[in-house]
């Protein structure tokens, strides 16, 4: 082929170039995102996953928790995210500065976690132990996450089992409690917020939407 | 010299002189097809391709977020917010200094106990002179005070200032946020203290030992 040197220099260039403007570029800009220092609060957002939800999150991953459920709250104006009570803001960069890798999910099968520790009104330990447990909608029973014990008398009942009514209840004598890998991954659950007002994070005014809209 | 029979193909020419040119012509007009020969490019699709670059070019410069890792709404403009520091409210840094360490004994009423913790709601050591309060708080307190015509003398208002000797070494911001917040609540109105009026008395009287009430009502 002729000109064979020039075609694959240009080609290699191509590709180069744009990896660099949609990969390398942006790595390199939001690698460069601080945590946010708030002086009335004298505390630094995001706050880091404490160790026994950072656990959790090893479960979380190791259950495929993120194929079904995302971890990114869309903006107020695009989409129902918030109506949902998924989130008052969207999910910014910063909001992951300390995760090595980051839940996003692609596919929202059951609802967007990321802000699931500061919903209101407040999940408890025992509600999410019921979730896991029972499953509800398309969410499976991760019944292997929680182990059918003896209730005796030489032994106090755990103070986390998980009172379960109707059929699911246990039979009479014994109970249902979280292993290791429940609590932790309910430990984890609970540590996602994302309720702090980064100043990045502020919904632009609807006024100022429109009227940027309108000079166009 | 020998009797092998020759190439014929070496006595027989290919191609007479007559072929070869009339083959030449031939090639020289051929048009395989009829069109494979160049075209210029139709000018209109110059056109078509600067308005397309022109579009895309337009439409970044307008909604690509100015490239800036923290906008994510393309109608945001970039903004100093983050890179200014962030106005500390005393009020909110006051109510939450406060609620960490006075809340124990001058309670979330500002009233005290009775005959122990003197009140600081409509004291008039809190809504009097600054200098005397912002002392108060620097480096504490001992020994009988008269409060509202009640003395109370059983314990003694700890060093909260940085100061040698001092269990909390708070800055003088935020002690000039608790003193503004407390007196500014349950009712009392007497002017918000600075951060400067703390660090002018904090860098006058250097290190020392606890107040007494007789020293302070010296103070004017």
């Amino acid at each position: 082929m002729r000109n064979g040197f020039l075609f694959f220099i240009g080609l290699f260039a191509a590709l180069t170039l744009s990896w660099a403007g949609v990969a390398l570029w942006p790595n390199w800009q939001l690698g460069l995102l601080k945590p946010f220092y708030d002086q009335n609060d004298e505390k630094a957002y995001p706050q880091r996953t404490p160790g026994i939800a950072a656990e959790g999150r090893m479960v979380y991953d190791d259950l495929g928790c993120a194929a079904c459920h995302t971890q990114q709250v869309r903006r107020p104006d695009l989409g129902s995210d918030k109506a949902r009570g998924w989130g008052d803001r969207q999910s910014v960069a910063r909001d992951y500065i300390y995760d090595t890798h980051v839940e996003l999910g692609a596919i929202r099968v059951g609802p967007d976690l990321a802000n699931l520790g500061a919903r209101k009104p407040a999940y408890d330990r025992d509600d999410l132990y019921k979730l896991l447990y029972a499953g509800v909608g398309a969410m499976p029973s991760y019944k292997f996450l929680f182990e059918q014990r003896v209730i005796s008398s030489n032994r106090q009942p755990a103070d986390d089992a998980i009172t379960l009514y109707g059929p699911l209840a246990p039979p009479p004598g014994t109970e249902i409690v979280p292993t290791h890998r429940a609590r932790r991954l309910v430990e984890y659950l609970l540590s996602l917020s994302q309720s702090y007002e980064y100043p990045e994070a502020t919904p632009v005014e609807p006024a100022a939407q429109g009227k940027e809209g309108e000079k166009k | 010299m020998s009797d092998e029979p020759l190439d014929p193909r070496v006595e027989q020419p290919g191609a007479s002189d007559d072929s070869l040119v009339s083959a030449h012509e031939e090639t020289l007009h051929h048009k395989s097809g009829g069109d494979a020969h160049y075209k210029m490019l139709p000018l209109v699709l110059l056109f078509v391709f600067s308005g397309l670059i022109f579009f895309g070019g337009t439409y970044l410069n307008r909604f690509a977020g100015h490239y800036h890792p923290e906008i994510f709404n393309e109608y945001a403009q970039p903004t100093n917010a983050a890179a200014a520091p962030v106005k500390v409210d005393p009020v909110v840094l006051g109510k939450k200094s406060f609620e960490q360490v006075c809340i124990t004994c001058h309670q979330a009423t500002g009233l005290g106990v009775p005959g122990v913790y003197p009140p600081l709601a409509g004291s008039e050591w809190v809504l009097g002179t600054p200098d005397r309060v912002i002392r108060i708080v620097l480096y504490g307190l001992k020994g009988p005070v008269t409060v509202k015509g009640n003395t109370f003398g059983a314990a003694a208002m700890p060093v909260i200032g940085k100061v040698t000797g001092s269990g909390y070494n708070w800055s003088d911001e935020r002690i000039a946020a608790v003193l503004t917040y407390v007196r500014q609540e349950w009712g009392n109105k007497a002017s918000p203290i600075t951060p400067e009026q703390v660090a002018a008395i904090h860098e006058k009287e250097g290190d020392r030992k606890e107040w007494s009430a007789e020293e302070l009502e010296k103070i004017q």
